[in-house]
């Protein structure tokens, strides 16, 4: 059951992993807006891990952005007040991700021109992981949905790579379910349109693919 | 051959691409998660949240900010001159490698800065300015002792870094020492004050004229206290609720006053769960680990030395008596203001006169100005008056860790199991489960643990204790 779990999308694994998470977030919260001081310390033990993994799936690979993570923090900590369901903490915290995400990818698109690199970060050192191709990937995939500028990529990664429902997404970028919907199409098919046309990508899709293919028949 | 020409028509779908791209872009997520942000975050964070405090009207900035940056254009002209970083000299120190260096002779080592501001080198001391503006400068000690005495002026902006730690200076004159090898600070004042943020000081605390701050990282030592007086006769104003076990103690407490809520002297507990101090005993949980009944009661106040129980805090008299406005002061750094004020009205009256949010106020400034047996009156006088609320609960869960940071690990269990037993899913309860199991570790051992430890993993898989927690259950019997 706990492998299945893994399998699914981030969004859909945090909704199944406890009502008692929730009901603790909800003292939480409400410790929070009573502004106890040790509330703070309790929010961020508990929560800076979930955000600094919602940070990486959301940017891409790249070097630790501790400056980002702050930055959510200091967001959550200053809007606490305008949160309006306190058991919808972690939802309100991924939506203070995406948007601090989005002006980070705003940043950077101002900031290319005068910077050495793409992303303005200096080049990764390799890692010592074995799947070399499937990180160079990644990191080429990430590249590519930068393109789509900042308000599809936000509502596109949000949706496939985060694994937000739709009404998530809608929510978080305070817009109707059907705009989110009709962005995260367009998005959908520019990105895939984009990976056919990269040979390196098309191949790694392939093989994902048939890997994929291969599971599902194993299964 | 039938499943490539299957794979192809899938490659098709535009789903089925941005769905394989996606799951390898979560495992790559997965493959570079790390442990978790360490601790230095939360305090950098802390230090920045301290220096940027955006305004609520941000938007109404953003929308003047045109016309400020016209406005900025003129006065910038016109701002050059006044406008440049300060110049500084060294006299008989030297210049290198980015380090000016303290002579080892007998003649003195200065740097001068233009705003008339000093520093004098102790010998052989290492200092850095790692960055000058127009009204102050940020340095850093890199070793040894220097004396500041900055020029007291209008938005003057200086720091000092040691180590982790940052003093913020406005006008004052005070001595900074660090030490890289024993990782000790001491900071001592002569005039003004200061304000210090660093390990060991959830908040920033303010030092005033003749006081003395002294932090030893390894020991998780903290010390403030009279700068007149040295180490060695160890009379310390205030001591940090980290301080080990057993330093503290030499003396008798102080006697208390009628008025003051002291706990009941309590007969040996008979089960796992003792009574509570001051509070109605509840039900006793069921024992989770029956060899560890603290041998006595959770100690309501760590003994004070007599001497300094009846030293006057310093600037008593200027300070008005307001605990309303206790809780905005800790969040602006004054919480050693805060206590002062209790203490110069009279810490018994006030423990009886002022409301909830007030004594908790008064217990987290006195934990943050290292006065845990202040925090400890607070929290006991929380739980009296006002049981079965949120605070008293909240009460238990700190009173605990003030026992257990002070090496009074079977009371500090006590507390967390009264805690937990409150709220078990209070916004303290991953800490307090968590501090619970490492409590029965250290008391009964890792197998009493095993237990605890697998409710945490299963309660909080993202918990701060999570690495200790699959540590006891991975090897039970180290």
């Amino acid at each position: 059951m706990r492998a299945l779990l893994r399998k699914m999308a981030p969004a859909t694994f945090r909704v199944l992993q406890g009502q008692r998470d929730a009901d603790s977030d909800v003292a939480l919260v409400e410790a929070l807006r009573r502004g106890e001081a040790q509330a703070e310390l309790a929010a961020w033990n508990r929560f800076s891990t979930g955000v600094d993994q919602t940070l990486r799936r959301l940017l891409g690979p790249g070097p630790d952005r501790e400056d980002l993570l702050q930055e959510v923090f200091i967001r959550f900590y200053r809007r606490i007040g305008t949160l309006r369901e306190p058991s919808a903490v972690r939802g309100f915290l991924t939506g203070i991700c995406i948007h601090v995400v989005r002006a980070e990818i705003g940043r950077r698109q101002r900031h290319r021109w005068l910077s050495l690199t793409a992303t303005g970060d200096l080049p990764e050192p390799l890692p010592s992981t074995p799947d070399l191709e499937g990180r160079e990937a990644v990191t080429r995939y990430y590249r590519m949905i930068d393109k789509l500028g900042g308000k599809d990529r936000s509502y596109f990664v949000a949706r496939t790579i985060e694994g937000m429902t739709l009404d998530e997404v809608a929510a978080a970028h305070e817009v109707s379910v059907s705009t989110a919907q009709r962005r995260i199409n367009r998005a959908t098919k520019r990105v895939a349109a984009l990976v056919r046309r990269d040979p390196m990508l098309a191949q790694f899709a392939a093989k994902q693919a048939q890997a994929s293919e291969r599971g599902e028949d194993r299964t | 051959m039938s499943r490539e020409r299957d794979v192809r028509s899938r490659m098709s779908d535009d789903d089925v691409i941005v769905g394989v791209m996606a799951d390898a872009a979560r495992r790559v997520s997965i493959e570079d998660a790390g442990p978790g942000p360490t601790p230095a975050v939360w305090h950098r964070l802390q230090l920045r949240r301290a220096r940027v405090s955006r305004p609520p009207w941000r938007g109404l900035l953003v929308a003047g900010a045109g016309v400020a940056a016209a406005i900025a254009l003129v006065l910038v002209a016109r701002g050059v001159q006044r406008g440049r970083p300060l110049t500084y000299v060294a006299e008989g120190a030297a210049e290198q490698d980015g380090y000016i260096r303290g002579g080892e002779g007998q003649g003195a080592s200065q740097v001068r800065f233009s705003d008339g501001t000093h520093v004098d080198l102790g010998h052989g001391a290492r200092v850095s300015v790692l960055a000058r503006g127009p009204r102050g400068a940020r340095l850093r000690v890199e070793e040894g002792e220097a004396r500041f005495d900055v020029a007291h002026l209008p938005h003057a902006a200086w720091s000092v870094e040691a180590g982790p730690y940052v003093v913020y200076v406005t006008g004052t004159v005070f001595d900074v020492r660090w030490s890289g090898s024993d990782e000790v600070i001491e900071v001592r004042m002569r005039s003004g004050s200061v304000q210090v943020g660093g390990p060991l000081l959830p908040e920033r605390v303010t030092l005033r004229a003749g006081q003395r701050l002294r932090a030893r990282l390894a020991s998780s030592e903290l010390l403030i206290g009279d700068a007149r007086v040295s180490d060695g006769e160890a009379t310390p104003v205030h001591r940090a609720a980290v301080q080990p076990q057993g330093e503290a103690r030499g003396a008798a407490p102080a006697p208390a006053p009628a008025a003051e809520p002291q706990p009941a002297p309590v007969p040996a507990a008979p089960a796992a769960m003792p009574a509570a101090p001051l509070v109605p005993s509840p039900p006793a949980p069921p024992a989770a680990a029956p060899a560890i009944a603290p041998a006595q009661e959770p100690a309501a106040a760590p003994a004070r030395p007599a001497s300094i129980a009846r030293r006057a805090p310093p600037h008593v008299n200027q300070i008005p008596w307001a605990p309303r406005t206790w809780s905005s002061a800790i969040t602006t750094g004054n919480a050693a203001r805060v206590v002062a004020e209790a203490e110069a009205h009279g810490l018994e009256k006030a423990l009886v006169e002022v409301d909830s949010t007030a004594l908790m106020a008064l217990s987290d400034a006195s934990r943050y100005s290292g006065r845990p047996e202040v925090a400890v009156r607070a929290l006991v006088a929380e739980r009296q008056r006002f049981p079965d609320t949120t605070f008293a609960h909240a009460a238990a869960f700190l009173l605990g860790k003030l026992a257990d940071d002070r090496g009074e690990v079977a009371a500090g269990l006590a507390w967390y199991r009264r805690y937990l037993s409150e709220t078990p899913d209070g916004p303290y309860a991953a800490e307090a489960l968590g501090r619970k199991m490492l409590a029965i570790e250290r008391i009964s051992g890792r197998d009493a643990a095993r237990s605890i430890a697998s409710e945490y993993v299963q309660r909080f898989p993202n918990g701060t204790y999570m690495l200790q927690a699959h540590a006891i259950l991975a090897n039970p019997t180290p």
